[in-house]
């Protein structure tokens, strides 16, 4: 089951709103629940460690004299970084790109009339199941990459490989449509994936699950996206030593 | 003279020498002297003299070169080579500066850190009484002037640096010919002692001989600072002409603003004056619909503007705010729709330079205008500043969906050969910068590329 959580300080949106998503859970019959409703972010905060994760949020984006939405977003996601987050809003213009490229919002209701909320609120529902549906044959391991406070975890299948570049601590990871750029050593990242993962050259550390053949003769490995990497003599005589 | 001694006596010289070379190196580059890469540098250095001065000789011994005279200018070039190489080498690892800055810099130190010991001998010479013993004799003739020659580099280097002579110099390889020039110069400059010694080896330096000599230096170093300086204020011209351009696209924006706010105010005074008469009849239906049809008017026609200005004066980095604005304008007139979001403040403490952070985005945003979908084309940038970080995001639709294994590659482009600079050389600024990550993926139909900044 994955939590739901309402947090808004009105108490009129709050039961509204509870009213819709319970409805819409119960009309999709997804494995979604129990739905609870919060007035104060703290208090948010406390219940999100006692249930599990991942879970969905609906949050105000401002709590007076409080901290904002996106703050508690923020603390939010570092406990849960896989969460689904719908923000609630009284007016149109909200600033929501930040919102969607830093936390990885999901969408935003508008605080209106019952009947385009709900349609919101399905919407939102719908995307939050298929998300969970895509992701669960890839429930396996996660890697996590920290850059400056943030924490991520990446799904180790989605890793093609890691590269050292240029400057000495700097990586680029490679994942399916994304690259990644930041300080950190190749070692580190050899220790954390284990045996998944081979170091065929001084700078690449390739993930074995993603390897579509090995060209000994041109000393280069050939990924299943095209991409290649190099590989180095020890490398070779040690894979020509295993099969 | 005994031969630990004179070995020594010979370390000692190696080891100040190096000291004076590095300091003044650091003072051309503008950089603070640190303990550890001078270590490095001493040792590295101690045992690439002693390589040479004991296989050097044996080399040419050995190619048969008879001259006697002709030895020492060829094994001190030789010997000053690798070790200006080297310095050069750890130098740009250390400070992350390009290569050729730091190699010429060392270049150009060795001439100076030798121009002064060989000025301190003689003055020592000149002003020391005699003795007639070897130990005060070697004392006096080395000890003191390579002691010395430490205490003129670093003042030299403390100059150097409080004058910033580092923005000058280089403004000095802002073109590959010029670039090439300079360590040219540079090199014969430090080749020139050890030639004029081979090719007049009788002149014996007297006062007169060295103060003609002397000037010549100093009229070459003048010559390089002025070219130098004749560079920079060239740049400076250029980035003030740059700054009245940016200053007037941001007049633009406000004139633009106005004259949108001129025709709202026209527009909402006609419907106000339609509503009185619909209130005066009692007709509520009709108000309500009037609502309705009115409450996102005001949102559509100027929301975009406010929000860009608002997002504008939250920016305290003023030429990043200009920046911003100049390529807003460059949006707005090839009718791409820019959204800029600027929820916080954006401090103006950032660990990477003023100078990198600007021409990374402006890549960034150049990349997007470029890249945006020909129809309805849309870049979002948002900027958000955090505790410890500034997370910088530009966003931009496409019309041909990027190739992510290919991004990676140098001079990956969409627009033919002799493109794609931009993004290398936005990695080669990002990677200088200690702790800034860099992320580029595709999310629902937009090509993010995103930077996260240090805050100090």
């Amino acid at each position: 089951m994955i939590p739901v959580y309402i947090c808004d300080d009105e108490a009129p949106i709050r039961q509204r709103l509870e009213q819709i998503v319970a409805g819409q859970i119960m009309i999709l019959d997804s494995d979604m629940g129990p739905v609870r409703t919060v007035e104060e972010p703290d208090e948010l905060l406390r219940l999100q460690k006692e249930d599990s994760v991942p879970a969905v949020y609906f949050l105000d984006i401002d709590f007076p004299g409080k901290i904002s939405g996106l703050e508690l977003a923020q603390k939010l996601r570092q406990y849960d970084p896989r969460g689904f987050i719908v923000f609630i809003t009284a007016h149109n213009d909200l600033a929501f790109e930040t919102f969607r490229l830093r936390l990885e919002a999901l969408d935003y209701i508008v605080k209106g009339d019952a009947a385009s909320m709900t349609t919101r609120v399905q919407s939102c529902l719908e995307s939050i199941r298929e998300r969970m549906l895509s992701q669960r044959p890839g429930q396996g391991s996660y890697c996590t990459v920290k850059i400056l406070d943030t924490v991520r975890h990446i799904p180790t299948d989605s890793i093609l490989y890691l590269e050292a570049v240029g400057y000495r601590h700097t990586l680029r990871l490679h994942l399916d449509n994304e690259l990644l750029e930041f300080n950190s050593s190749l070692d580190h990242f050899a220790a954390q994936l284990g045996d998944g993962f081979w170091r065929c050259h001084r700078g690449f550390l390739v993930n074995r699950n993603r390897i579509r053949s090995v060209h000994l003769k041109e000393q280069i490995v050939e990924l299943d996206n095209g991409e290649t990497c190099l590989l180095s003599r020890k490398a070779k005589s040690e894979y020509q030593a295993q099969t | 003279m005994g031969l630990p001694f004179r070995l020594f006596t010979a370390a000692y010289t190696f080891l100040m020498m190096s000291i004076a070379l590095f300091i003044l190196t650091c003072g051309i580059l503008g950089k603070k002297i640190k303990g550890r890469p001078l270590a490095v540098f001493c040792i590295s250095a101690q045992v690439l003299q002693w390589l040479i001065g004991i296989v050097g000789p044996l080399l040419i011994l050995l190619a048969s070169a008879s001259d006697d005279m002709a030895l020492s200018p060829a094994i001190d070039i030789l010997t000053y080579t690798p070790v200006a190489l080297i310095l050069g080498w750890q130098l740009a690892r250390e400070f992350r500066l390009p290569f050729l800055h730091t190699l010429t810099a060392a270049v150009l130190g060795t001439f100076i850190a030798n121009t002064a010991s060989s000025v301190m001998a003689q003055v020592v010479e000149r002003y020391s009484p005699l003795f007639d013993r070897m130990y005060i004799l070697a004392f006096v003739l080395l000890y003191i002037p390579y002691t010395l020659t430490v205490g003129v580099s670093w003042f030299a280097s403390y100059i150097l640096r409080r004058s910033e002579f580092y923005r000058y110099f280089s403004a000095l390889f802002r073109s590959r010919t010029r670039a090439a020039l300079i360590l040219v110069v540079s090199f014969a400059l430090m080749c020139l002692m050890p030639l004029l010694h081979t090719f007049f080896p009788d002149i014996d330096p007297n006062v007169a001989y060295g103060i003609l000599f002397y000037s010549f230096i100093i009229v070459g170093l003048f010559c390089i600072q002025f070219v130098a300086m004749y560079t920079a204020g060239q740049d400076k011209i250029k980035a003030q002409e740059e700054t009245i351009l940016q200053q007037q696209a941001h007049m633009a924006l406000l004139e633009e603003l106005q004259q949108e706010i001129r025709a709202f105010r026209h527009d909402v005074t006609n419907l106000f004056s339609g509503l009185t008469l619909q209130a005066q009849e009692g007709d509520l239906a009709g108000i309500q619909e009037f609502m309705k049809r009115t409450s996102g008017y005001f949102d559509e026609k100027l929301g975009n503007e406010i929000a860009q200005m608002d997002g504008l004066s939250n920016i305290e980095l003023y030429p990043l705010r200009s920046l911003l604005t100049t390529k807003l304008a460059k949006m707005r007139q090839q009718h791409i729709k820019g959204v800029l979001e600027v929820l916080r403040p954006v401090s103006r403490d950032q660990a990477m330079d003023a100078d990198d952070l600007l021409r990374a985005v402006g890549i960034l945003l150049d990349n997007a205008i470029e890249a945006a979908a020909k129809q309805d084309g849309l870049v979002h940038i948002v900027l958000l500043q955090e505790e410890k970080q500034l997370y910088l995001a530009v966003a931009n639709n496409y019309d041909i969906a990027p190739d992510m294994a290919a991004l990676a590659r140098k001079g990956y482009t969409t627009k033919g050969s002799g493109h794609g600079t931009g993004l290398s050389s936005y990695r080669r600024i990002v990677a200088r910068c200690r702790g800034c990550a860099m992320r580029t993926y595709l999310k629902d139909g937009m090509f993010v590329q995103e930077l996260h900044i240090p805050t100090i």
